[in-house]
């Protein structure tokens, strides 16, 4: 029986992802860029009747629609919108395969029977990705290559059988094939802008001037030769219990129990080639609901011993409602593993292992947003020099410290939020050291710091405001 | 209470570039205004902004010290101050040293170059006031060594400036100079002249740091010190003493800049002659040369009168400079001609530096030379533009790289720049700065840029906007870096090091001076500039060809003067491509003016140019020659000054002479009123002249309204008048190259392809244009063409050739794979593209730029069929390479009519196929457009809709917003006018697209025809993805 393959296009994806967290999405557009250039990737129908086209450079668009909204490609989101989409084909077809950036091939020929006539199957399929909040469109063939070179086209139809694939196929532009970007140049500059006007070509002519892939593709396209295709795997998601042997209702005791179900976890992990960044622990109850237990990492990792270290450090603060009777491990939330190394490169380097260790200790003990870092800053005006930061936004957002250069005139440890104004100019031990700078950020200062004193021993930073000639209190120093 | 005076030793100009935030001038003023005694101008590593200094300081009771701040490899820091003229030409030396070190912009020196002493020269010592005190002994090893170099000489500057930790600092460098035995001076650090200038400077800061002024932390400094302090404030901070030294140090500093004298190279004259003797001779043999029948004695009167200045002024050597260079280019076979004021002198002219008989254009010798303004005379000479690298070589040959240099042009911010990294430092993004850039592409008043401002989404009431506008207001006309001048070279006796200092340029191998053209010409330095004229590469081209064609050779001498057909031709604005006359403005004056004779184009040159125009010169002008307005002179004196213009001033020598003659001035002095006319806008200075003017008119009878009316007119035509001398010597090429134009258009034609890029129109438009004139123009053929555009017979048209194009025309054709074409070629006929690309040895590119270009087509048929072809090229081992491949033959689809088009216009940006307006007219039809032609035979007044390729979009600053296109169809160009009103309504149209239609009215007159557009489309819908890139202008 011949195959019959269904190509889901997701032609809106990078919208679509990008819209599904807004509240509205009008004059929404997505961008893509390249070094300091950025172009419109999709937008909005709204924006399109502006006439923003694909392409366009993002300037020239902003000169046509000033308030359009722009949000930058989000790839991670669309690989993953791609593979929740495989995960919903596979109800339909245990032969699905991905073709990232915005197809999912799905053979349905073997389910013909089970799901009724190939309309119907689109029909739901259509509706089920709705559903999910994606736009898509849909092609059929019998061959994988056929139905997305038709839907590459545009020709979002249904073809049954092999033997009129070619007459059919004969107009499709070989713009629209997955021929490689040198060798489609090449043809387009012979003239050769269909697929039918490649096939007419004298094959060892074609040979001598092409790769074997481009005959090989050919071959695949008309079904004449099958096509090595990547089958998607759907078991994702990891769920491992175990059920204990008594109730436990100390927590060292959990240790042991959920570090074997951490060994099975960290497999599944390394045999799939993935990393996660979070994961459940469940703890399930004779008599009362089951406790949940959510686990995140600073970092996206699959490090046992280190998993197990955070674990340690998080049941060592959690109160046991019950007694515990059953456990498991739930993930579902992976990415690949080169995906954090490329990601390593740009952003970190090796030698910060032990910080990142201590800091998800410390956060896990006290929670994510009571573990600060004082920050300096480089800013001549003392009150913006230092700034709390959540350690956690901190490192996300991938900033460092640097240390300054210039050696100072002597600060004190305790700087005052506020200045607080001086009824009289005190006693003045030294200074003045002058300070103008800011203007920015319109918080321009212009200053003139001493060090007074108040009492013997006691100093005080005090400045005289040269503007308004007035004298305030910075910081005291200890 | 009176205030300790003081000497600022240490201030760094903008010419310390993005560190300096204040112009030599403005930190000169201030320090007189404040009342220091002396002030040293001491940028890092640079005399660069020296002589704008000294021109400042000239008429100030300020003393000016000539000096530099320097960072050795090693950290060390020092100022050094000029005592002596021994003392500059060390500095001088040591600067070009360490800039030739290094790379361009940058400097490089070491202790050793510091040893021994240089002479006459005091050295400020910067020692780092944070050095950690394990440092102390390495410190007090310094100041030992400085002293024991320049003892007497040596000082540590104490540089104060509330950061906190001055007593420190005071206490640290006292006991430091104890302990060297040094002595102490106050010094600033100067880095601005105000201290309003701190956000500048910040700014500037964070720029050089590539940083946001907010990321620039401790880079930019704690407070706004560094600038001149009022003595008041000084006597606060230093101890009197270090104040005190400051002047004793200035006093010490001897040395003014007018010490400078420049000689001129000797090597010229030959043994036994002096430079007034052997410029005789030259002058005499020239004389022969252009009066063979002897000259007349007015001509002998002006070369006396002018021998006699040269000697009194002692410029022989000058001229005789100019005439070896010139006479060098002629050997060579070189066209080139003097231009400028040059043209006034009846010596230039016997030296053949000119072409332009003086004493035949009545013109004023003191424009060029005059013994009031003291300055050295200024020849400019032109040279083929593809030539004049072999007599730049020639004069570094003849005197050598320490004594011939380039000057310099200081390239300052521009509003684009300016806009574009004060946004950057300021912390907008890319796309913003971007716009921003966009938005403000030149400084226009404030309201006009508030309201584009927020068009393109901009609040320009918000602070960040108010700040960055500012700082871009304060940064336009600051120096940013030192470029090379276009030409001009500055050739001296002894090496110019010593004069002043020299560094490496941007080109391989090329030098610099310090100083640029203002800089030379204030101190008296002479310049030859050897300027670059693509239409001299044409001409000389062209007379090549013709040589080549008809086994005749021409030269400029041989073109027949005033030939009638040729004003025809010009009266006709049929002068695409002619020197000077093509632009869009020329073009539609000429029918109006209807130059008639040499002298016409004198005037034409002169008068279609923005000054004029704006000066409302063009149309009395205009009005007179057509005969709609009397001709009147004020006095029968003045007749002989104005007749020559029908009564209207147009050059600078007529108001020179009008001086003269009405109000009784020398030449000298009328000469020095030509120039303070110019300059008079921004630095005023007329007032002296007006009272002369007006007093010396009545003395001889002139009534004095009419005298009033006179001085008012001189002061607007100060920023537009003309030389004449210059109008002259251009006019002479524009009537060689129009005789061309009209006698040998298909080689005049071929000449200018070859010498692109030049002059105004595209390639594409000089081939429609000689194709309008029944030329035939040939494709690229592999199989005939060579690298140039060629002439070959048409049998078609026995009186003209036809143009074979080269392959030059052929994007991303090079010229060695040409070469090897055309040898190959010679040998034996290509049998095949495999041979072709085999005995060639063509790579892929050169392959495929033959395809595209449809070279290929006599060997292997159409495009398609070629590429086809050279896809299966087969690079064989030497011993195969006559092997031949059997294969059956593919056969391709050939390329319609519109891919084709493409394909001509990508490769070579037009097609001698149809045009593409031609294949388009039945879509334009239903669309309701008319041909550029039948738009020309509708009456004036007429509304109507035409279309075409935008070939030209221009806004000159001149015309108020106006915006001027050239369309282009298939039956000619026409003009259209933009309104601004129109203009900022369909911006996006207006600057979009490359296919437009236009709805408008029709002005029609004297033969001129101009469409005032009332509405735009955008038509490129229809041209899909052709893409014909106008020359734009806006």
């Amino acid at each position: 029986m011949t195959e019959q393959w269904l190509c889901i296009h997701l032609h809106r994806l990078s919208l679509d992802v990008v819209v599904r967290g807004l509240e509205s999405s009008e004059a929404v557009a997505v961008c893509a860029s390249r070094g300091s250039s950025r172009w419109i990737h999709d937008r909005a129908d709204g924006l399109a009747r502006q006439g923003i086209k694909p392409q366009m450079a993002l300037a020239s668009a902003y000169a046509l629609a000033p308030g359009m909204r722009v949000y930058p490609r989000q790839l991670m989101a669309e690989a993953s919108a791609l593979e929740q989409v495989a995960g919903w084909c596979y109800g339909i077809s245990s032969r699905v395969s991905l073709f990232p950036p915005d197809m999912v091939l799905a053979e349905v020929g073997a389910s013909l029977s089970l799901l009724g006539p190939l309309e119907r199957i689109a029909q739901a399929v259509r509706q089920g990705l709705k559903r999910l909040g994606y736009r898509s469109r849909l092609a059929a063939a019998p061959s994988a290559a056929a139905a997305r070179l038709m839907a590459r086209a545009g020709r979002y139809g249904r073809i049954t059988r092999l033997q009129p694939l070619p007459r059919v196929l004969s107009t499709a532009p070989i713009a629209a094939a997955e021929i490689p970007a040198r060798d489609l140049e090449s043809l387009s500059r012979m003239g050769l802008t269909t697929l039918q006007e490649l096939l007419d070509l004298p094959r060892p002519g074609l040979q001598r001037r092409f790769d074997q892939q481009l005959l090989d593709y050919l071959d695949q396209v008309l079904g004449l030769q099958p096509e090595p295709l990547r089958i998607y795997q759907p078991d994702q998601a990891f769920h491992s219990t175990l059920e204990l042997p008594c109730e436990v209702e100390n927590q060292e005791a959990l240790l042991f129990p959920i570090q074997r179900l951490l060994t099975e976890l960290c497999d599944f992990l390394v045999a799939r080639d993935l990393i996660m960044d979070r994961f459940h622990i469940v703890l399930g109850h004779s008599h009362s609901e089951h406790s949940v237990i959510p686990m995140g990492l600073l970092e996206p990792g699959r490090n046992e011993q280190r998993i197990l270290e955070l674990v340690r450090e998080r049941l060592h603060h959690f109160q046991l409602a019950a007694p515990v009777r059953e456990l498991s491990l739930k993930a579902q939330h992976f990415f690949p593993c080169q995906a954090r190394c490329q990601d390593l490169f740009e952003t970190r380097s090796r030698g910060m292992d032990q910080l990142p260790r201590l800091v998800e200790r410390l956060c896990s003990r006290l929670g994510d947003t009571s573990v600060f870092t004082l920050s300096e800053i480089e800013d001549h005006r003392p009150e913006k020099a230092w700034q709390p930061d959540i350690l956690k936004q901190r490192q996300a957002s991938g900033q460092s410290s640097s240390k300054s250069g210039s050696p100072m005139a002597s600060r004190p440890l305790w700087i005052l939020d506020q200045p607080t104004t001086l009824p009289s100019c005190p006693t003045l031990v030294s200074g003045p050291e002058r300070i103008e700078s800011g203007w920015w950020d319109g918080e321009d200062v212009c200053r003139d710091y001493y060090v007074a004193e108040c009492r013997p021993g006691e100093h005080l930073w005090v400045y005289r405001d040269r503007r308004e000639d007035r004298w305030y209190l910075q910081g005291i120093f200890s | 209470m009176r205030y300790p005076e003081y000497a600022e030793l240490h201030c760094l100009s903008a010419f310390s570039f993005l560190r300096g935030a204040s112009q030599p001038a403005e930190l000169v003023r201030q320090a007189c205004e404040l009342g220091y005694r002396a002030l040293a101008l001491t940028d890092e590593c640079s005399l660069a902004g020296m002589v704008r200094a000294w021109e400042a300081a000239r008429d100030l009771p300020l003393e000016l010290i000539t000096g530099t701040q320097l960072v050795l490899e090693d950290g060390l820091k020092l100022v050094l101050l000029a005592e002596n003229h021994a003392g500059y030409t060390a500095i001088c030396e040591l600067i070009t040293m360490g800039r030739r070190n290094a790379e361009k912009g940058q400097y490089r020196l070491t202790r050793e170059q510091l040893e021994p002493a240089l002479p006459g020269t005091l050295v400020l010592w910067l020692p780092d006031p944070d050095q950690p005190p394990e440092q102390a002994e390495a410190l007090v090893e310094t100041g030992r060594w400085l002293r024991q170099l320049y003892d007497g000489r040596c000082w540590i500057a104490v540089e104060l400036l509330r950061s906190g930790r001055d007593d420190a600092i005071l206490t640290g460098l006292t006991q430091l100079a104890q302990r060297c035995g040094l002595p102490l001076t106050a010094a600033g650090d100067v880095h601005m002249h105000r201290r309003g200038r701190r956000a500048l400077q910040d700014t500037m800061t964070a720029i050089r740091i590539g940083k946001t002024v907010r990321e620039s932390g401790h880079a930019l400094f704690p407070n706004g010190e560094r600038h001149l302090r009022a003595r008041q404030h000084l006597a606060g901070i230093y101890p009197l003493e270090l104040l005190a030294e400051t002047v004793r140090i200035a006093e010490r500093c001897r040395f003014r800049l007018d010490e400078l004298h420049y000689e001129y190279p000797e090597e010229l004259v030959p043994r036994g002659e002096t430079p007034t003797t052997y410029l005789r001779q030259l002058t005499e043999q020239g004389i022969q040369r252009r009066w063979p029948e002897g000259p007349t004695d007015e001509v002998r009167k002006q070369i006396e009168h002018e021998l006699e200045l040269i000697e009194e002024m002692d410029y022989e050597p000058y001229f005789l400079t100019v005439y070896d260079v010139v006479r060098f280019a002629r050997s060579q076979g070189i066209l080139c001609q003097g231009r400028g004021s040059a043209a006034n002198s009846a010596v230039c002219f016997c030296l053949g530096i000119t072409e332009v008989d003086p004493i035949r254009m009545s013109m004023l010798f003191e424009r060029f030379i005059s013994k009031e303004r003291n300055e050295p005379p200024d020849i400019d000479v032109d040279f083929e533009h593809q030539r004049r690298e072999e007599v730049i070589q020639y004069i570094y040959d003849k005197y050598g790289r320490h004594r011939a240099a380039i000057a310099a042009t200081v390239i300052t911010y521009r509003s684009r720049s300016a806009v574009r990294e004060v946004a950057k430092a300021l912390g907008f993004d890319a796309e913003q700065v971007d716009r921003l850039a966009r938005t403000i592409t030149r400084w226009d008043t404030a309201e006009v840029l508030r309201e584009r401002l927020s068009e393109r989404g901009f609040d320009p009431a918000s602070p960040t906007i108010c700040r960055l506008m500012t700082l871009v207001s304060e940064l336009i006309g600051f120096p940013r870096h030192l470029s090379q001048h276009v030409g001009g070279f500055v050739i001296s006796q002894h090496p110019l090091s010593q004069l002043v200092p020299v560094e490496n340029a941007a080109m391989p191998d090329r030098t610099i001076i310090q100083w640029d053209k203002d800089d030379l010409e204030a101190l008296g330095l002479l310049k030859v500039d050897c300027l670059a004229l693509g239409m001299l590469s044409a001409i000389r081209r062209c007379f090549d060809l013709i040589a080549g064609f008809r086994g005749r050779r021409f030269s400029m001498a041989d073109v027949p003067p005033e030939d009638p057909a040729v004003y025809q031709m010009i009266q006709r604005a049929d002068t695409v491509g002619v020197f000077q006359i093509e632009s869009r403005a020329q073009m539609s004056m000429l029918p109006r003016l209807k130059p008639a004779c040499y002298y016409d184009l004198v005037i034409e040159v002169a008068i279609v140019r923005p000054g004029p125009i704006q000066g409302k010169m063009v149309h009395p002008y205009l009005r007179r020659r057509q005969g709609k307005e009397p001709v009147s002179y004020p006095s029968e004196a003045l007749r002989k000054v104005f007749e020559r213009t029908l009564g209207v001033p147009i050059f600078q020598e007529q108001v020179m002479q009008l001086a003269i003659v009405a109000a009784g001035f020398t030449p000298g002095e009328a000469d020095q009123l030509r120039r303070s006319m110019a300059a008079w806008k921004r630095h005023g200075g007329l007032e002296h002249f007006e009272r002369r003017i007006i007093g010396g008119m009545r003395e001889r009878g002139y009534d004095e309204e009419f005298a009033r009316r006179v001085f008012e007119q001189i002061k607007g035509f100060g920023s537009y008048g003309f030389p004449e001398s210059h109008a002259a010597s251009f006019a002479l090429l524009v009537y060689v190259s129009c005789w061309l134009k009209c006698h040998e258009p298909a080689a005049f034609c071929c000449a200018l392809l070859n010498s692109q890029p030049m002059g105004f129109y595209s390639p594409s438009q000089l081939v429609q244009d000689v194709r309008r004139h029944d030329v035939t123009v040939l494709p690229v053929d592999v199989t005939v063409s060579t690298w140039d555009c060629a002439l070959e017979p048409d049998p078609g048209r026995p009186s003209q050739p036809a143009i074979r194009l080269g392959f030059r025309m052929a994007r991303g054709m090079r010229e060695d794979a040409a070469e090897r074409i055309v040898q190959a070629r010679d040998q034996r006929p290509f049998r095949d593209v495999q041979d072709l690309v085999q005995r060639a040895e063509l790579d892929r590119r050169q392959q495929n730029c033959l395809a595209d270009v449809n070279a290929l087509e006599t060997l292997a048929g159409h495009r398609y069929q070629a590429r086809w072809e050279i896809a299966g090229v087969e690079h064989f081992p030497e011993v195969l390479k006559h092997s031949h491949i059997n294969e059956a033959p593919a056969q391709l689809r050939g390329p319609g009519e519109v891919e084709n088009l493409l394909a001509d216009y990508a490769a070579q940006g037009f097609t001698l196929n149809r045009h593409p307006m031609a294949i388009l007219r039945d879509k334009l039809k239903q669309r309701r457009a008319l041909s550029i032609e039948q738009v020309r035979a509708a009456p004036s007044g007429q509304r109507l809709r035409t279309a075409g390729l935008v070939t030209l979009r221009q806004r000159p600053g001149t015309a108020s917003g106006v915006t001027f296109l050239t369309l282009e169809d298939e039956t000619a160009m026409l003009n259209v006018i933009v309104w601004r009103d129109l203009a900022e309504k369909q911006r996006a149209v207006l600057l979009g697209s490359d296919l437009m239609a236009i709805d408008g009215v029709l002005e029609h007159q004297d033969g001129v025809w101009h469409l005032i557009a009332e509405r735009l489309y955008d038509y490129d819908d229809l041209i899909g993805e052709l893409h014909i890139k106008a020359r734009d202008f806006c």
